[in-house]
């Protein structure tokens, strides 16, 4: 199975972008907003590259644009959000294969190093770190996955 | 009366060269209900304000009347969010937040009761075995958040809040502060949050008090009545923002 990464970006940033669109009319130009916003260049398109894989933005041309279902996140409460970002999680292949790897496991849980060699395996080219990083923070909002550094564990929170 | 009162508030801190007013002759009323953002520059006492009122600190001058009675030591109705987060680094999501409600004398059902229910209204559900250097600046900050709201203040008191957050994050969180305060289900009425940035006392407070520096002494204290939620394109923003600034510059 092909597995994509994912930009290193906190999923908070990528709702802050979602709002800071929705206050401008639901589009901007990415340059300004990398001037408003005082980011780096290349630190604000992992955000915007984060929010347009998850479906939330578009980018025609230099400019980036709320789609219909950023609108929806951002109109709803936490737990509305936290709902529709675990869907969005679901499609994304790197979201699907740890799903499908955690389901076959008893317990539906396995120590992080092999979740790493995973991902080392799968894309060789990324920062493993940096990738395990991201999918947890994305996953623990999405409430899919869930790691336990006590025991070393990574696991399947709910589906 | 309000519900908390400052009277002719100074505080003088010992010093190398002799003493050092932080702040001087405030006199500051907050009604329950009110969001009140303080703003100055950096040095202007904010966060000594905000540490009297808590009663984290007592003031050289002047006297704090909470509900009608003067208040003498740390008022327990009162929660600090701090710039910083400060979390407990050996502790996971769910214990810092518990930390806060084992010396309130509650059952270990009741603080799980209510730890569960502040976890799921910040969106921290999926993080409570996180331990804080797992955790991104926008997540901490909703656990120093959880903490002080599982308490259930009176009075939510908020030291620069956003500042160590990068501004993407900061958006998010402030839009997500005014549904807490806007949420029936959770009893917080009453905000006092300092910051220097004028921009956001403007985006979040119903009134905004400016700061002097060196000492602190209340130069203005400006009502927003814009309707929320507010942003910088929305009429009448800037002409706010401007004045402040003026006052301060």
């Amino acid at each position: 199975m092909d597995v994509d990464p994912i930009p290193a970006t906190p999923i908070s940033k990528v709702l802050g972008l979602i709002e800071i669109l929705d206050d401008k009319g639901g589009k901007e130009s990415i340059y300004s907003l990398g001037k408003e916003l005082n980011f780096e260049f290349g630190e604000l398109l992992a955000v915007i590259k984060a929010g347009e894989i998850l479906g939330f933005v578009e980018t025609p041309g230099a400019k980036v644009q709320m789609t219909k279902l950023g609108k929806k996140l951002i109109e709803g409460d936490i737990n509305q959000r936290k709902i529709i970002v675990k869907e969005q999680l679901k499609k994304l292949s790197l979201f699907k294969y740890f799903i499908n790897f955690l389901k076959k496991l008893h317990n539906r849980s396995i120590p992080s190093e092999i979740i790493m060699e995973e991902i080392a395996l799968h894309l060789p080219n990324e920062n493993t770190e940096s990738i395990f990083k991201t999918m947890l923070d994305w996953g623990r909002y999405g409430e899919l996955f869930g790691y336990n550094s006590d025991s070393d564990i990574f696991y399947l929170d709910s589906e | 009366m309000g519900l908390l009162k400052l009277e002719n508030i100074s505080k003088v801190f010992p010093h190398a060269r002799g003493f050092l007013k932080a702040i001087r002759d405030i006199n500051l009323e907050v009604k329950e209900g009110e969001f009140v953002t303080i703003v100055g520059p950096s040095g202007c006492g904010k966060s000594t304000l905000l540490r009297i009122i808590n009663g984290l600190i007592p003031p050289t001058e002047g006297r704090v009347f909470y509900n009608g009675k003067e208040q003498k030591g740390i008022n327990l109705d009162c929660a600090m969010v701090f710039q910083t987060f400060a979390l407990v680094p050996w502790l996971t999501v769910f214990e810092n937040i518990e930390l806060a409600l084992i010396p309130r004398g509650l059952s270990k059902e009741e603080r799980v009761r209510k730890i569960e229910f502040y976890i799921d209204k910040v969106g921290l559900e999926g993080f409570e075995e996180a331990y804080p250097r797992e955790l991104s600046g926008g997540m901490k900050q909703r656990v120093g958040l959880a903490r002080a709201l599982a308490v259930e203040p009176k009075i939510l008191l908020m030291d620069e809040p956003f500042s160590s957050l990068d501004a993407l994050t900061a958006i998010n969180l402030r839009e997500e502060l005014i549904d807490f305060w806007n949420d029936p289900q959770i009893s917080l009425k009453t905000i006092i949050m300092v910051t220097h940035i004028i921009e956001e006392a403007v985006e979040l407070g119903d009134r905004v008090v400016v700061l002097s520096p060196h000492p602190g002494t209340i130069l203005d204290d400006i009502r927003v009545d814009l309707p929320r939620p507010r942003d910088k394109m929305q009429n009448g923003f800037n002409e706010i923002v401007n004045k402040i600034f003026s006052i301060i510059a």
